[in-house]
């Protein structure tokens, strides 16, 4: 950072410009046309424009560059280079400051849209290096409305320029960012990737801006900018005019500065008139100061977790050590299974999830990032990036949405050089481990010094003590009596000198028998001690009953309201044997196999399926399968509609699922193995989803490729897995074409193989028209067809 | 050429609530064949919408007519046009992907359910557009992709309202828009005589 920037930003209050958009378009822009173009158009307007805000008394200008990126803008050299010559020019001798202005890049990154985290990152960052080239001071990335995107953006700035980063968002009218965060989970996750000033941009206006701007101020020490629109627009005797005066803004500008906002400006709707009355109005009050140090937060894309104070579970069973089932699942790729886990140790009250994918036999630095990616999409609770490949972390924290926990560095000097910077880099709450080169010490006192010594190395980076938790290491007590003391006293010490602290607890039991009682004594004690965060199976009872009567003891469960309300769900979980599928009527529990598929009851066709006791081939070829095809048919005769088809599938597919616990291989082996995928550039998965279900339910093996697949996986696919059949789905028109690239490249590649194809856009002569062997206009067309290919 | 004022508008929760009739296409099955728990499902996705959409109108211009590719649908060629754009919001998509790993059935059922608060959205915003242009005779409202508007209308009519900026709606290469549960229109009028 330039050292006049920083004494600046020390010194006073910075003042950035208005709006450039709205007012080139009083000046003549025609609609629809982006600004950014008059640089080059028009360049005369865009100067007189700048030169009007620094006489109004802008400190920052912001270039006419919303929204140009390479990936946007093939002439993104030239629009940025002019616009940087006209601030240039506009600023002459004296000497404010110009920022590089980045908007969003109008797509959504993946996995749910179609831009690609690192190609958006690169666009960024390529960007950034032509403003910095041609003399920007610091860039300003604002409008954000995906902190995933942000999240590119600011890496992608990183990388490529040395330049300092602001970053503003675009807040919805619930507070939040439209694809979900909240302003502390947008302002840590930002601190941790190490931005100069963050904050406010556009939205709905000052008024609006004011309760977020406290929560962002609450969230973090970084000195906070608002740029609010001059309100919403409307329209008045034909022109468009903005809710509030110069006058009233200025007025919104005070509250923002007196709430904490040391760099203010405006946005759309706003013009130098606008600045100069903001800043007569604040450019006597005092810059904010702050009593308390800000909260230690972990994120996800949408929500944040405080460290300390309440002490918080981390669930631990996203680990494969030990559980055979998540080690298949892992072997399978098979996600499902891993969300489903997830999903139920946040019902179980974990607030953040562990999770690690460390097998021999899988290229961890690949699947973590993976698994954390699809995680990430459906579950709230921040992540625990739990590996010991350094290589894995930083995958795996680069495609993260948000501030991770990471776990974990140790002592040794080779974790630290390689596990500190890239919490430098990335941002993260750091698990630091009291072990190095010569093992774990023995006492207390000595595991405390490794933790100062972790301490002085993260502070040299600039990474605060309130950055790390210490973990201290439970030790196995079967194997020495005295280690729990050893660490209960030094989660003491390490309290006593500031440090937060965090356990992996049932490590201490191993080896004796009902551990859950071992556990749940050294988690109390480890509560007492000032432990910060317990690592541990959220599904214990032991555990639960410690952990909620700890916190109705010690004052952090006001009236002891939650203890009561988990005593209360207690005693009915003690008092219920056997669990039962939910939703299951106790009518329903006697309902024949084949009529609760028929009659689209997944519950009870599962608790049927749990009792048979017969050989699960014979009920799937005499129960399930005519139960299956009397409701097609009655489908096919327009008797049943397709939402109780689908329910019966679900249901056909529930009591598949406990059949096969009894047979070890997926699927009817003889039925061979079916591919399916939505073509490349499509996302639309509902239709392919139906399809999957049924062919299941008829017992075939389908592997599903998901959606947006390029030509290339489908055919790699089928030919490693000697696929007959491949059913490709697209939605659109403007997917169609790659549908029929696909179906091309798999006729000349694998001639044996036959293509079905569905969708709203096809039609059986459009199908034919593209090359494939078959139409399907709906699922049970699909699974009629397969049969008939099997015979 | 006066520029389009874009105009933000909220829309209650009750603005989203869907016919049966829509509910039945959006299931395909006949309105007394529709599951039982609908209503649930309603309630579902408005507890995690955020409906809002984004509307301007003004004199038909040249430029705007080129821009838009009004030029085949004769409907949309009167002296007045009117567009918009209206979002249930991210909250919904993430919503469907979550059901979507649950079950496929009730995933099917959600998402249809969606399409049709999308649409019972959409008639509130073309009400609210009616009723501020009292003095302009709408006809009929075309979404890109339907009658002789092209699907690639949608790109420059998301950009003259801003509806990135205002409501977070993004367009992929295959012109797909996020949220997903976003619908675009164009109302063609002609002046009151």
């Amino acid at each position: 950072m330039k050292p006049d920037l920083k004494k600046r930003l020390a010194l006073g209050r910075l003042y950035f410009d208005g709006g450039t958009g709205t007012v080139l378009a009083a000046r003549g822009l025609p609609p629809g046309k982006p600004p950014a173009l008059w640089s080059i158009e028009n360049p005369r307007e865009v100067l007189s424009l700048c030169r009007a805000y620094i006489e109004a008394g802008a400190d920052v200008v912001k270039t006419n560059t919303f929204g140009v990126t390479p990936l946007a803008y093939p002439n993104a050299d030239e629009l940025i280079s002019s616009a940087l010559s006209i601030a240039k020019e506009a600023r002459g001798t004296r000497d404010t400051l110009i920022a590089f202005d980045i908007g969003p890049s109008g797509r959504l990154l993946g996995p749910m849209g179609d831009l690609d985290f690192e190609v958006a990152a690169a666009a960024f960052g390529a960007a950034a290096k032509i403003a910095e080239r041609e003399g920007a001071d610091l860039v300003l990335i604002e409008t954000m409305s995906d902190l995933y995107e942000l999240k590119a953006a600011v890496l992608g700035v990183k990388e490529a320029s040395s330049l300092p980063i602001f970053a503003t968002c675009a807040f919805d009218r619930t507070g939040k960012l439209m694809t979900g965060a909240d302003g502390a989970t947008v302002a840590a996750t930002l601190g941790g990737l190490g931005v100069t000033a963050l904050g406010l941009n556009c939205s709905f206006g000052p008024r609006e801006m004011l309760p977020i701007l406290k929560e962002l101020r609450a969230a973090t020490d970084l000195p906070i900018i608002a740029n609010p629109n001059a309100g919403l627009p409307r329209v008045e005797n034909g022109k468009t005019v903005y809710d509030l005066s110069p006058r009233e803004f200025a007025e919104y500008g005070r509250q923002l500065a007196e709430a904490g906002a040391s760099i203010l400006g405006g946005c759309c709707g706003t013009d130098p008139d606008y600045l100069a009355a903001l800043i007569e109005k604040t450019k006597d009050l005092p810059l904010p100061s702050r009593v308390e140090p800000p909260p230690t937060l972990i994120t996800s894309g949408t929500h944040s977790v405080k460290l300390g104070g309440d002490p918080i579970l981390i669930g631990e069973r996203l680990n494969p050590t030990g559980k055979k089932r998540l080690k298949d699942a892992l072997r399978a790729g098979d996600v499902e299974y891993l969300i489903g886990e997830a999903e139920r140790q946040v019902a179980s009250g974990a607030k953040v999830l562990d999770v690690n994918v460390g097998l021999p036999e899988l290229a961890e630095s690949s699947v973590l990032p993976q698994v954390v990616s699809e995680l990430q999409t459906v579950i709230d609770a921040p992540l625990c990036l739990d590996s010991s490949s350094p290589e894995a972390l930083e995958r795996a924290m680069r495609v993260y949405s948000g501030k991770p926990l990471v776990n974990s560095v140790t002592g040794k000097e080779a974790s630290l050089s390689a596990v500190l910077p890239l919490v430098k880099k990335y941002g993260g709450v750091l698990i630091a481990l009291t072990m190095d080169e010569t093992g774990i010490p023995e006492t207390a006192e000595e595991r405390v010094l490794i933790a100062e010594r972790i301490a002085e190395r993260a502070a040299a980076l600039g990474i605060p003590k309130s950055e790390l938790l210490i973990d201290p290491l439970a030790l196995t007590v079967s194997a020495d009596p005295m280690a729990p003391s050893v660490t209960l006293k030094a989660i003491r010490l390490l309290t006593e000198r500031g440090f937060r602290t965090s356990l992996g607890v049932s490590n201490v039991s191993f080896g004796l028998p009902k551990r859950d009682l071992v556990n749940a004594a050294f988690f109390s004690a480890a509560l007492s001690a000032g432990l910060s965060a317990a690592i541990m199976n959220p599904d214990s009872l032991p555990m639960q009953d410690t952990y909620h009567a700890y916190r109705a003891l010690t004052g952090l469960d006001a009236a002891c309201e939650e203890y009561i309300a988990y005593a209360e769900a207690r005693t009915e979980v003690q008092g219920t044997a056997a669990p039962v599928s939910p939703g299951l009527r106790e009518a329903d529990a006697a309902l024949p196999i084949g009529e609760a598929i028929e009659a689209g009851r997944p519950a009870p066709a599962k608790a049927a399926a749990e009792l048979d006791g017969r050989d699960p081939m014979s009920v799937i070829q005499d129960e399930i399968v005519p139960a299956l095809d009397r409701v097609g048919r009655a489908f096919e005769e327009k008797r049943v509609y397709l939402p109780r088809l689908l329910l019966s599938a679900d249901a056909a597919v529930g009591a598949l699922s406990v059949l096969r616990e009894r047979f070890p291989k997926k699927g009817d082996p003889g039925k061979g193995t079916i591919i399916l995928a939505t073509v490349k550039g499509d996302i639309h998965d509902i239709g392919k989803n139906i399809v999957r279900v049924l062919l299941e339910s008829y017992g075939y093996g389908v592997l599903d490729l998901g959606r947006d697949v390029p030509p290339r996986r489908v055919l790699d696919a089928a030919r490693e897995c000697g696929a007959a059949l491949v059913g490709l789905s697209a939605l659109m028109t403007t997917t169609v074409p790659a549908m029929q690239e696909t179906v091309e490249l798999l006729h000349r590649e694998l001639p044996f193989v036959r293509v079905m194809v569905g969708g709203a856009v096809l039609t059986e002569e459009y199908a034919r028209e593209i090359g494939a062997d078959a139409y399907c206009a709906d699922a049970m067309a699909a699974v009629r067809y397969a049969e008939s290919l099997k015979r | 050429m006066t520029p389009l004022t874009v105009v933000y508008l909220a829309l209650g929760e009750r603005e989203i609530v869907p016919s049966r009739r829509e509910l039945a296409a959006r299931c395909k099955a006949p309105v007394g064949d529709l599951p039982k728990d609908l209503e649930e499902l309603v309630l579902r996705l408005s507890a995690v919408s955020s409906p809002a959409a984004v509307f301007a109108h003004g004199e038909r211009s040249p430029e705007i007519t080129s821009l838009l590719s009004l030029e085949n649908e004769p409907s949309l060629l009167g002296e007045r046009i009117a567009l918009f754009a209206v979002t249930l919001g991210y909250g919904v998509d993430r919503l469907l992907e979550i059901e979507k790993r649950r079950s496929v059935g009730s995933a099917y059922l959600l998402d249809a359910v969606a399409s049709a608060m999308a649409e019972a959205a959409a008639d509130a915003v073309d009400r609210v557009v009616r009723k501020r242009c009292a003095d302009c005779l709408f006809g009929r409202r075309f979404s890109p992709g339907y009658g002789a508007l092209p699907l690639s209308a949608s790109a420059p009519l998301l950009s003259l309202l801003a509806a990135d900026k205002h409501l977070g709606i993004r367009q992929g290469e295959s012109l797909l828009m996020h949220p997903t549960k976003t619908i675009t229109a164009i109302l063609g009028g002609k002046n009151e005589a």
